[in-house]
C-alpha cells in the first residue's frame, strides 16, 4: 500500500510545550573546525588531529560510527543528522513544540574523556564550549548548552565553570564519568563552582566507557564486547554514580547540589532506592553522615531522563512505575537525532494530565537553569 | 525505675520475677525465666535495666541474640562519631539497629511525605529492680 508522505510545512498538530533534557549537536566537520575555538598555540600543538574526525576510538556501533542517527533527521543541505541548527530548530524545536533543549554534545564528552592529557582535555573542553555557543546557542534561544568540562583536572573544570557559567545560554554543567567515583571528595570544588553558578550537573554515557582507555569509568565485570550488551548494561554507571552520590553524603555537604541522570533509563530507579534504603539501615555504621532516608534525597536531589523508555510488554506496567514513584523526578528527553529516541508525542501514553505536565516540561525547569 | 517498694498482690500480678540481679550479666541479654514469653533481660555495664520481646519488628530476628552497643551517631559527611553506648541492639538479621529506649529504628523518620511509612517498633517491657531481685512488667508496649 502506497502511503502519502507526511508534509511537516501543512500539518498543525496542537502541541503541547514541552523542555527536552537531551538533544546531541553533531559535528560534520573535522576536528579542525573546533580547534579554531582554541588559543592559537593550541591549534598549532592539536594541529597533527585538526584533519580527522571526531573521537573515533570508541567501540563501534553496528550501524557505523556515523550512523546512530535518524535518517530522517539529515538536513536538507546534507550533513550530519543534528549538524545544522536550523534544520533541528524546524526539525525538533518546531515540530514538537520544544521551549527549551538542553544540548548534550558527545563528540565534546568523548573528546575530554580520551584526552588523558589534562592540558590537553581542558583546551578541549572550552574550544566545545566556544564552538557550540558560537554555532548553536546564538542561533536560537531555545538551544540550551549542557557546558562540558574536564573529568581530568577539577581546577580547570572549576576554571571553565567560572568562565562560562554565568552565559544565559549554559543550563547545567556535564561531566563525563572516570574512574573516580562522584562520591569522591576529588569532586568537592567542582560541586561548589555548580552551586554559585546555579547549574545542576548533568552525567551522561559518554563513548569513553566502552575504550580501554585506562581511567575511565569501568562497565562491571570487564568491558562489553558487543554493542548489545553494552546497550544493555548502560544503567549500571548510571546506578553506580548515584549510590556514591548519596551513600557518600554528596547531598548532605551540599544541600543546593542537583544531578541530572541522562539517558541511564529510569525503571531500575525504583528498586536501587530501596536497595539503598535497605543499605542505609543494615550498614548505617559506614554512612552515619546520611539524615535521611535514600528515597527523600533521589527526590529532591536527582532526576532522571526519559530516553530510552524501556519497553515492558505492557504498558500499563510503565505507567505504574512512572505514577507511583518517579512523577517528580522524570525528565522528558528525546535523545535527537538518535535512532532510538522518543518523540514528546508518542512516549509514556497514559499518563495522568498532572504527571504529563511534570515529565513534559516542569520537572526539567526545577532543575535546568532555564 | 530502680525499685518500687515492697511487693503488693498488685504489683504481684503485673510483674514477673525473674532473677537476682546478680544472675545478669552486664552487657548481655538473658532470656527472662517466664514460660510462654520471648522476652529478654539486659542490664548494661553502667547500671540500666532493659527488656524487650525477642524479635525484631523488621523480618521477626531473634533480635536479642544481637549486638549490644553504641552506634555511629549522626555526623557530617567523612566524620565517624561514636556515641549511645548500650544504648542501641542491633538485630542479627539485616544489622537494623533499634533504641533501647524507644523501642523504635535509629535515627529514621517513620512516616515521610508519603515515600516512607514505617509500622516498627520493639516491644518493650518494664524492667522494676528491688530488694535485689528483677522484675519484668507482664505487659508490653
Amino acid at each position: 500500500m502506497l502511503t502519502k508522505p507526511i508534509d511537516r510545512s501543512s500539518s498543525k498538530p496542537k502541541l503541547e510545550p514541552v523542555v527536552d533534557a537531551d538533544v546531541h549537536p553533531a559535528h560534520a566537520e573535522t576536528f579542525g573546525a573546533i580547534l579554531k575555538h582554541a588559543p592559537r598555540a593550541w591549534q598549532r600543538r592539536l594541529g597533527y588531529i585538526a584533519d580527522t574526525k571526531l573521537s573515533p576510538f570508541r567501540l563501534v556501533h553496528p550501524r557505523g560510527q556515523y550512523a546512530t542517527a535518524r535518517k530522517d533527521a539529515t538536513p536538507p543541505g546534507g550533513g550530519l543528522p543534528g549538524s545544522d541548527p536550523q534544520f533541528v530548530r524546524a526539525d525538533l524545536l518546531d515540530r514538537h513544540r520544544v521551549d527549551h533543549a538542553l544540548l548534550v554534545d558527545l563528540a565534546a564528552s568523548t573528546a575530554v574523556q580520551e584526552a588523558k592529557d589534562y592540558e590537553v582535555s581542558a583546551v578541549v573542553a572550552s574550544a566545545f564550549n566556544d564552538y557550540n555557543i558560537e554555532h548553536w546557542i546564538s542561533v536560537d534561544k531555545r538551544f540550551r548548552l549542557a557546558l562540558v568540562v574536564s573529568p581530568w583536572d577539577v581546577e580547570q573544570a572549576v576554571a571553565e565553570v567560572n568562565r562560562l557559567g554565568p552565559h544565559p545560554g549554559v543550563a547545567g554543567i556535564h561531566l563525563p564519568l572516570i574512574q573516580v567515583r562522584w562520591g569522591n571528595r576529588r569532586w568537592h570544588p567542582l560541586w561548589e563552582a555548580a552551586i554559585r553558578a546555579g547549574l545542576p550537573i548533568v552525567a551522561h554515557v559518554s563513548s569513553g566507557e566502552t575504550t580501554a582507555y585506562d581511567g575511565m569509568a569501568r562497565f562491571p565485570v570487564s568491558t562489553p564486547e558487543i554493542w548489545a550488551e553494552n546497550y544493555v548494561e548502560i544503567p549500571l554507571l548510571g546506578q553506580s554514580t548515584v549510590s556514591s552520590l548519596v551513600m557518600h553524603g554528596v547531598f548532605e555537604r551540599y544541600p543546593d547540589l542537583r544531578v541530572l541522570m541522562a539517558e541511564w533509563g529510569f525503571t531500575w530507579v525504583p528498586s536501587l532506592i530501596w536497595r539503598m534504603n535497605l543499605a542505609w539501615r543494615a550498614y548505617r555504621s559506614s554512612a552515619p553522615w546520611l539524615k535521611r532516608w535514600p528515597i527523600e534525597i533521589m527526590h529532591e536531589h536527582l532526576r532522571f531522563t526519559t530516553q530510552p523508555v524501556e519497553d515492558p510488554a505492557n504498558n500499563a506496567e510503565l505507567i505504574r512505575i512512572v505514577e507511583d514513584h518517579l512523577a517528580d523526578v522524570l525528565v522528558f528527553a528525546s535523545d535527537y537525532p538518535h535512532f532510538d529516541g522518543d518523540p514528546p508525542d508518542t512516549i509514556l501514553k497514559g499518563l495522568s494530565p498532572t504527571t504529563r505536565s511534570r515529565v513534559l516540561r516542569d520537572n526539567a525547569k526545577g532543575i535546568l537553569r532555564l | 525505675l530502680t525499685s518500687f517498694g515492697p511487693v503488693t498482690a498488685a504489683t504481684a500480678s503485673a510483674y514477673r520475677d525473674v532473677g537476682a540481679v546478680a544472675d545478669f550479666e552486664p552487657g548481655q541479654f538473658s532470656k527472662a525465666p517466664i514460660p510462654g514469653k520471648d522476652i529478654w533481660v539486659l542490664r548494661t555495664p553502667d547500671g540500666r535495666w532493659y527488656a524487650i520481646k525477642n524479635t525484631c519488628p523488621h523480618r521477626g530476628g531473634p533480635l536479642c541474640m544481637g549486638r549490644v552497643d553504641g552506634t555511629f551517631v549522626p555526623s557530617a559527611p567523612g566524620v565517624y562519631n561514636f556515641g549511645l553506648e548500650y544504648r542501641v541492639v542491633e538485630c542479627p538479621w539485616h544489622g537494623y539497629e533499634y533504641s533501647l529506649d524507644t523501642g523504635l529504628p535509629l535515627f529514621t523518620e517513620l512516616d515521610v511525605k508519603g515515600l516512607v511509612e514505617l509500622h516498627e517498633r520493639v516491644v518493650r517491657y518494664e524492667v522494676v529492680v528491688a530488694n535485689e531481685r528483677v522484675y519484668v512488667s507482664a505487659k508490653g508496649h
